[in-house]
């Protein structure tokens, strides 16, 4: 057992690169798929956790009777709901505020609000005034208003409005009443941050026509009416007046239900109990769920545009890590062979041959997925803050939900294991006889091309002898094609978001952010591709390589004779790139429900070969010490 | 001064505090056209000598001089240099390029050397003019060794290393390729040099190099070789 577990150690010492090929191949695909793929799954848990603190409502009933809700509607609700219903009303008027006209929102809650509690954030520190406001923190749309600022409102002037809204007349007895007795002065004594107005956008206003769908981005909030201010008032504002009651009815009923472990604000379930909830409403109500708010809506929609393009990438990343893992793998199996067949000649069986292999590829996950795991934070954090610039996010949730990182983490670990064990079981499988022979190098022959004369005969002889080296090693040309393709492709789709958001007009810091990182991760796993596929194709070609160093070939050419290869590999990898590109952006902006393949602008297609090309360039350099130290002497003794 | 002349080479390999001397005080000298054998059993320094002969290693002491030439004055490109136009080398185990064929093969050696001779007429002359087209694989192991010395002759070298070039063959061939390898340094006027560990090929040979524990045990003059039909191992 010691001897065995140093001969596992050795196979750590003599495999470093490809060990270092797996645990690389793992930290770009799992922690980029992750990184982008739970980031949706922070939001989520983050604004669940901030609505439930909140105590969000989970409906607003506004009622359509010029009274408001009666007596019996409201003891109905609080019979059905119990404690979790406030009553005020809410009403979008245009009123000067510091000389300007503005269309503000006015709440008006009675009682102590217990629902829809908003986070305090500055208070008034002079005399309190007899009326007070608290006013939403000012952001893209919603103006200034600072502490002290009074704001008169006349009721007469306010119901007026609301009847005009309402396609009504006001009551013509209003105009008999005094300014005086109808009016209000309020203070703002507060600035809060409500959790139904965090999109920093703008909220749309009641004014809207009622069919207005909600919009899920800032270009169409862009076509809509938004408020200017909203004020949070208490009911006791308004007005009582004998002949005419309160001027304003109590119109809104804010719902949250009493169970708020049912609350997670993105899950189906919850959207089905609220659709389930609301569906039998009375023609004389309109119901406001989560989903008419603007806030959450468009949240939840970029939140869901950053997993489709996860979803779809994920695929393309996670082929090229198991295509790569595996050819690594094979390869390093098959650099044992003389070991193999020794310790097969020796008894051993062939679990325990093969579990050394499997233990490797293990550890190289194991060291990859920790390393994955800190890049899908890193990426998380990334994206949540670039979130902020669209909205007052809460802070992030510090719950633990792992459940998409170990599901493509084992996704990966899986599919090594079984290519791993694949590898092993084929050549255990050979007789120890036939192992212990050196493996016949592969067969020279002559390719298509040469059956066109006309061709063949027009390039050098340098470029015949990579013509064929690139497709006597079929297995590893077309590997290298479909990697670079994908590569090529996950590059461009990347570069197409980023021209999506900087020359198209969809000006969202979120989905370029995420641009940038898809761009920057297809080019590191183009990089390891390129540089694990071009290792391999070196130790392979060991003999090859030193035979031309004996015969005198210098450094750059005997570099070159590989290098030509990878630029032919590339090259093919990239012409099948721009149609799996296409097709990618095409399922990318599908899935986002935004772009169009054919506005994507055209240097997209110019640039992204090259920052491939660059890629690969980086790491033929890098490769350049490891062909030139080949040994020549050892490289030319008796096949291993 | 000898066509090729070797004074006190010596190759000293440092591991750690470890020196070990795989090469002390070589010298001999040899004259154009030469048939030589150097003789030595496995560990003895053969393929170390060969290795600083052949341009593949410095020596770390002593002088190797060809036709005038100092090789052990040679850099690291110098060397490359010496081994694209001044020697050639023959393998035990072939080392032909597996994607070429046998023209191929010659072709990727000569069309970087400056003297170089037609390959085809000296693929003709190891008795390969039907095989030109032949991959390496559809070749026997003695064609194979052929192939392997047209592309050391076609570069027509001022050297001509074999390194155990029969080991890998059998009885028949093996006499074959060793009489090929005769002819050629009648015919070029060019040394040929044959590493081995196969005392009978010492009949054959015009000079004997004894070689043991890293050192010339001793050179002896053969004034009366045998032809290599009449050598029996």
């Amino acid at each position: 057992m010691k001897t065995y577990l140093k001969t596992l150690a050795r196979v750590f010492k003599k495999h470093f690169t490809r060990l270092l090929s797996v645990i690389l191949m793992v930290v770009i695909s799992v922690g980029f798929v992750a990184g982008i793929g739970c980031v949706v799954d922070k939001i989520n848990d983050s604004m669940t956790d901030y609505y439930i603190a909140r105590n969000v409502s989970d409906f607003i009933i506004k009622s359509k009777a010029e009274k408001g809700f009666s007596e019996e509607e409201i003891s109905a609700l609080r019979a059905r709901y119990g404690e979790g219903v406030n009553l005020g009303m809410s009403l979008d008027v245009n009123l000067s505020v510091n000389g300007e006209d503005r269309l503000v929102r006015l709440y008006f809650f009675d009682g102590e609000q217990t629902v829809n509690v908003k986070e305090r954030k500055e208070l008034w520190e002079g005399e309190t005034p007899e009326y007070t406001a608290a006013s939403e923190q000012n952001d893209n749309k919603i103006k200034e208003l600072p502490l002290g600022t009074q704001v008169e409102l006349n009721f007469k002037t306010i119901l007026k409005q609301l009847a005009e809204q309402n396609g009504g007349e006001a009551d013509p007895a209003l105009d008999m009443l005094p300014d005086s007795m109808a009016a209000r002065t309020v203070t703002v004594t507060e600035t809060v941050l409500s959790p139904l107005t965090f999109a920093v956008d703008g909220e749309p206003s009641y004014r809207n026509p009622e069919d207005t769908e909600i919009p899920d981005n800032i270009t169409d909030v862009n076509n809509l009416i938004t408020v200017d201010n909203i004020l949070y008032l208490s009911y006791d504002v308004v007005p009582e007046i004998m002949g005419f009651g309160r001027l304003l009815p109590l119109g809104d009923a804010y719902v949250a239900i009493e169970n708020r472990n049912l609350f997670s604000a993105f899950s189906a379930a919850y959207k089905t109990y609220v659709t389930n909830e609301t569906s039998d409403a009375e023609d004389n109500v309109r119901i406001l769920t989560l989903y008419d708010n603007y806030s959450f809506h468009s949240l939840h929609s970029y939140a869901e545009k950053v997993r489709a393009i996860c979803y779809v990438l994920m695929v393309a990343f996670l082929l090229v890590t198991a295509l790569v893992v595996l050819s690594t793998m094979t390869r390093l199996i098959e650099e044992e062979r003389a070991q193999i067949a020794c310790l097969s000649t020796l008894g051993y069986p062939a679990w325990r041959i093969v579990f050394k292999y499997i233990l490797f590829a293990m550890i190289g996950c194991g060291i990859g997925g920790v390393g994955a795991y800190f890049v899908e934070i890193g990426i998380a954090r990334l994206l949540y803050v670039v979130f902020h610039y669209s909205f007052a996010m809460p802070p992030m949730s510090s719950r633990i939900n792992d459940w998409f990182f170990l599901l493509v983490f084992f996704f990966i670990v899986a599919g090594t294991l079984i290519a791993t064990a694949w590898a092993g079981r084929k050549m255990t499988k050979e007789k120890p006889a036939v192992l212990l022979r050196p493996k016949a190098p592969k067969v020279g022959k002559k390719v298509f091309l040469e059956r066109i004369p006309l061709l063949w005969n027009m390039l050098s002889f340098k470029y015949k002898s990579t013509m064929r080296n690139v497709l006597r090693y079929m297995n590893r040309f077309l590997m290298t094609v479909v990697a670079v393709a994908f590569s090529t492709a996950l590059v461009t789709a990347g570069l197409a978001l980023l021209d999506l958001c900087l020359f198209h007009g969809i000006d969202s810091p979120t989905v370029m952010a995420v641009a940038v990182v898809v761009v920057i991760f297809a080019g590191l796993l183009t990089a390891v591709v390129v540089y694990t596929l071009t290792n391999i194709n070196i130790s392979e070609r060991n003999r090859e390589l030193a035979t031309l160093m004996v015969l005198g070939y210098h450094d750059k050419e005997v570099a070159g004779y590989i290098y030509r290869e990878i630029y032919i590999d590339t090259a093919v990898g990239i012409a099948f790139g721009y149609p799996c590109a296409a097709l990618l952006i095409w399922l990318v902006f599908g899935a986002m429900g935004m772009g169009t393949l054919g506005g994507v602008s055209w240097f997209v297609w110019l640039i992204a070969p090259f920052i491939v090309l660059a890629f690969t360039a980086a790491v033929t350099l890098l490769l350049r010490r490891k062909i030139i130290k080949i040994d020549m002497n050892e490289s030319l003794k008796a096949v291993e | 001064m000898s066509y090729l002349t070797l004074k006190g080479v010596g190759k000293r390999y440092q591991t750690g505090n470890v020196a070990v001397d795989a090469l002390k005080g070589v010298s001999f000298e040899l004259e154009d056209g030469e048939f030589v054998v150097i003789l030595g059993s496995s560990g003895a320094g053969k393929t170390t000598l060969l290795n600083l002969l052949g341009g593949m290693d410095h020596a770390t002491e002593g002088e190797i001089v060809l036709d005038g030439k100092c090789v052990t004055a040679l850099g690291k490109r110098g060397l490359t240099d010496y081994r694209r136009n001044d020697v050639g080398f023959v393998f035990q185990f072939y080392n032909l390029m597996p994607n070429l064929t046998a023209l191929e093969n010659v072709e990727i050696a000569v069309e970087i050397c400056k003297n170089a001779l037609d390959p085809r007429t000296v693929l003709g002359q190891v008795g390969l003019a039907e095989r030109l087209n032949n991959f390496p694989a559809q070749l026997s192991g003695g064609e194979q060794q052929r192939v392997s010395i047209a592309r050391a002759v076609a570069k027509n070298p001022k050297l001509l290393l074999c390194d155990e070039p029969t080991g890998a063959l059998d009885y028949v061939t093996g006499k074959h390729i060793l009489k090929l390898l005769h002819d050629i340094s009648r015919e070029k006027k060019k040394p040929v040099i044959i590493v081995t560990h196969n005392a009978a090929l010492k009949d054959m040979a015009d000079k004997v190099i004894h070689i043991k524990n890293g050192q010339i045990e001793a050179v002896e003059a053969n004034p009366s070789p045998k032809s290599i039909e009449e050598i029996e191992w």
